[in-house]
């Protein structure tokens, strides 16, 4: 592991290090990657276009029988900048030893560094904080081992030291080279948007100089099968919000932030690309896989998100929503919304999980990405894969193929959770 | 600073004191593992022996740290797909193999309606969930936390470890231990309040992380450091021993290790003027 | 029958982790879900896994499972049906790969 170029500057951090105000946390730079497109760039172009298609499980990932299509990533998880940044950062190690999830994040998050106008020189005289939700990415997914483990063999424990390698932030610092907070938020679907929440806490507190957030996951024959046992899987491309959705398409990929205090940013010469400006976390303690059919726990994040704010409903131009395609989510989640929503306001509701699929503990990174991206463009794509309204939900997305002018740069992203987590951000785009 | 919070009330799940509350949980627990088992165990009983303040149900923030997480259940799962095959493995078995499964039982049977967060890390996880809870309560995210660190047994690991040369046998528990952090202004004197928490994170051979090889930690205690809950078992009992010592008594807790150093300031809440 | 809904009371309290029921005392006619039993949802979608692997019994989704896990009566009757419809070779587990 390389290691800091310099000691670290605490002289920004011992400033603002103690305080306890609400500082502006700027965004800087964005990255991500899944099925959707390998940069940002690329996720904005196929979201419009809807070029995004879900396949049967490509054999290069896993073998399975089941029929349930998924939203694959490129085979190669490390994009080319994503390798610069690798083979700059860490040149004695090999990306094949890094497992796929870990490829996947810092492919995005050298999209985000170049972006936020970032180096590794700068990277690593400060204190770099590192927040990421997982779901795959914490687990041991090592079918071969633990079969031949079971049959009483002694299997060499390269899968186990793989495994103790993997966490996320850990390995992510390691690569980098950098020293600072370091967190891996496994809340199951709401990872990503809890993990952002939490770095934003970092930033606004001197915690740390500056912060990379989102999160990361990959597909695994594991989770593919969990889901399908649960039959929240749908056999054909999943439909969020539409009359005749069936359930969910598993995804993966990466979406992750940089979060910097504005003034820092300012000083480096970087105009923000926009900012965190609410964050929200509550449960529906209600039941261990399904949401609450009114939706309560998102209510109260959602709720919670503006407050941190400071922003009221009416500013808000857009919603991201969780927008599964199961049954279950996107009525609890439309019920929720409607009583948020009073009858005046026009907020534009999509869901980007009929491009993307469900990418777990991406999600909420990948999608706080998309909010920004759409915020930024002033316009948001409708909601692949809604055609055809339900009647049993009291608001629905705006339609496939319709894209909607946004009136002001503020939007929201929101997640629920297999445990009843609930998690909405507010992010704000520069004009 | 952030602003200090204090430790109103600690619990190990295994404490014998226990097994009533585990026997009322029991159908409610039905299909829980081992490893949620244990956490809705302590959690409930840290939150029962917390003041009477009655904070609104959302008011109340849900914070676990682990290292391996419901590994067993995954590794059952697991066996129901090699056994069974595609599309009969159970799906109760994979939905209690997700991490946040235990944060969200104890949300449900506790009527708890904050966040509830799972903080993943094989070095510390319990400093994890701690740091994680005190900055949503320095931020007025929440006005409590119960914060939890559990792990479970695993024969895998356990096997592992053997073949790393560890050289304890019982190396994998399954425990959880529990605390309520609340306003220091809720707490009796007396009582431990966190000043200062300082996590250093370093990179090292990923099997240090299971050996946990060179760990120690000060003040020393009877505890040796075996797993990843062992730190958390010897900062309760410190603070237990705090407590019973004078008003005037600071806790410096420090653990030094492979994988990088930690530092917690404790002093005692003072008595009323 | 009776030895049919005699298996089904024993694998719903044993596969369903059901401590304090015995099958003995079960009612066969009473709600499986919801009341009566109290099962949920989680429940439901174990008891398909389960029903297809014990009796080799597809169940096409949960509105069909709706029906079918009414009650143990109800229970009893889609086995019969539907294996009655299929011959006992199909529809046992799937290989393991």
């Amino acid at each position: 592991m390389a290691p800091p170029a310099q000691s670290p500057d605490h002289s920004i951090t011992k400033k603002r290090a103690y305080q306890n105000t609400k500082s502006s946390v700027a965004i800087t730079g964005m990255g991500c990657i899944s099925a959707a497109g390998t940069d940002t760039k690329s996720h904005w172009i196929n979201i419009n276009k809807s070029t995004a298609r879900c396949s049967p499980v490509p054999d290069w990932l896993f073998f399975t029988k089941l029929h349930y299509p998924v939203f694959a990533a490129p085979p190669e998880a490390l994009s080319p900048t994503g390798r610069d940044l690798f083979e700059s950062a860490s040149p004695s190690l090999l990306s094949s030893t890094l497992s796929r999830t870990l490829n996947l994040a810092v492919s995005a998050v050298a999209e985000a560094l170049n972006q936020a106008g970032i180096g590794l020189q700068y990277l690593r005289g400060k204190k770099v904080g590192i927040a990421l939700g997982t779901t795959v990415g914490c687990t041991f997914n090592n079918e071969e081992f633990y079969e031949q483990w079971r049959r009483g063999l002694e299997p060499d424990l390269a899968p186990i030291l793989h495994y103790l390698s993997g966490n996320l932030a850990q390995a992510l610092h390691g690569i980098l080279g950098t020293q600072g907070p370091s967190a891996v938020v496994t809340n199951a679907c709401a990872s990503g948007t809890d993990a952002i929440g939490l770095a934003k806490g970092w930033i606004a507190s001197g915690a740390c100089d500056l912060a990379v957030a989102g999160g990361a996951d990959e597909l695994s024959r594991i989770a593919y099968n969990g889901f399908a046992g649960l039959q929240l899987s749908d056999t054909e491309q999943c439909r969020p919000f539409d009359r005749h959705r069936k359930g969910l398409n598993l995804g993966e990929g990466a979406g992750l932030l940089v979060l910097e205090e504005e003034g820092q940013a300012r000083e480096r010469g970087i105009t923000p690309l926009g900012w965190v400006r609410g964050y929200g976390s509550a449960s529906d303690a209600w039941h261990p896989t399904a949401p609450h059919p009114e939706g309560r726990g998102l209510k109260c994040a959602f709720v919670q998100a503006l407050a941190d704010a400071g922003l009221s409903i009416q500013d808000v131009a857009m919603i991201n929503a969780h927008g599964t395609g199961t049954k279950a989510n996107d009525l609890a989640e439309a019920n929720a919304l409607s009583n948020l929503l009073p009858e005046s306001c026009h907020v534009a509701i999509v869901s980007t999980k009929g491009m993307t699929g469900h990418t777990l503990g991406a999600a909420g990174g990948l999608e706080a990405v998309l909010t920004l991206l759409a915020l930024r463009q002033g316009v948001t794509p409708g909601t692949h894969g809604y055609q055809s309204s339900d009647p049993q939900l009291p608001v629905n997305p705006i339609p496939q193929g319709i894209s909607a002018p946004l009136p002001t740069r503020i939007g929201m992203s929101q997640s629920l959770a297999f445990g009843g987590g609930n998690a909405a951000l507010v992010i704000e785009a520069r004009p | 600073m952030r602003q200090e919070v204090a430790v109103t009330a600690m619990s190990v799940s295994t404490n014998k004191e226990n097994e009533p509350v585990l026997a009322s949980l029991k159908k409610t627990l039905r299909r829980a593992d081992g490893l949620t088992t244990q956490a809705v165990v302590a959690a409930a009983q840290a939150l029962a022996k917390a003041p009477t303040r009655e904070p609104a149900p959302v008011e109340v923030g849900i914070f676990v740290g682990t290292a391996f997480g419901p590994l067993e259940t995954n590794f059952r799962f697991l066996d129901t797909l090699l056994d069974d095959g595609e599309g009969q493995a159970s799906p109760t078995l994979f939905s209690h193999s997700v991490h946040n499964m235990a944060a969200g039982y104890i949300s449900r049977l506790l009527d708890l309606r904050g966040p509830a967060l799972t903080m993943t890390t094989f070095t510390w996880p319990f400093l994890s969930a701690l740091d994680t809870a005190w900055q949503f309560m320095a931020q007025k995210k929440v006005r409590r936390a119960l914060v939890t660190a559990v792990e479970a047994k695993s024969a895998v690991l356990e096997d592992a470890l053997r073949r790393l040369g560890a050289s304890d046998d019982s190396v994998s528990v399954e425990e959880a231990v529990a605390c309520v952090l609340d306003p220091v202004e809720w707490a009796p004197p007396g009582y431990p309040v966190l000043q200062d928490l300082e996590i250093n994170n370093r990179p090292c051979a990923p099997q240090i992380l299971l050996t946990r090889k060179g760990e120690r930690w000060a003040p020393q205690s009877s505890q040796c450091p075996i797993g990843p809950l062992d730190h958390a078992l010897a900062i309760i009992k410190a603070l237990t021993h705090l407590r019973s010592k004078s008003a005037d008594d600071i806790l410096a807790f420090s653990i030094a290790s492979l994988f990088g150093d930690a530092r917690l300031t404790w002093r005692t809440k003072e008595e009323k003027p | 029958m009776d030895q049919l809904k005699q298996q089904l009371k024993e694998m719903i309290v044993q596969d369903l982790n059901l401590p304090d029921v015995k099958p003995e005392d079960m009612d066969d006619k009473a709600p499986l879900f919801e009341e009566g039993l109290g099962l949920d949802s989680l429940d439901a979608v174990e008891l398909v896994v389960l029903m297809q692997k014990r009796f080799g019994v597809q169940i096409a989704d949960m509105d069909e499972g709706k029906e079918a896990f009414a009650s143990i009566d109800a229970l009893a009757r889609f086995v019969k049906a539907q294996q009655g419809n299929t011959s006992k070779s199909i529809g046992t587990s799937v290989s393991a790969t």
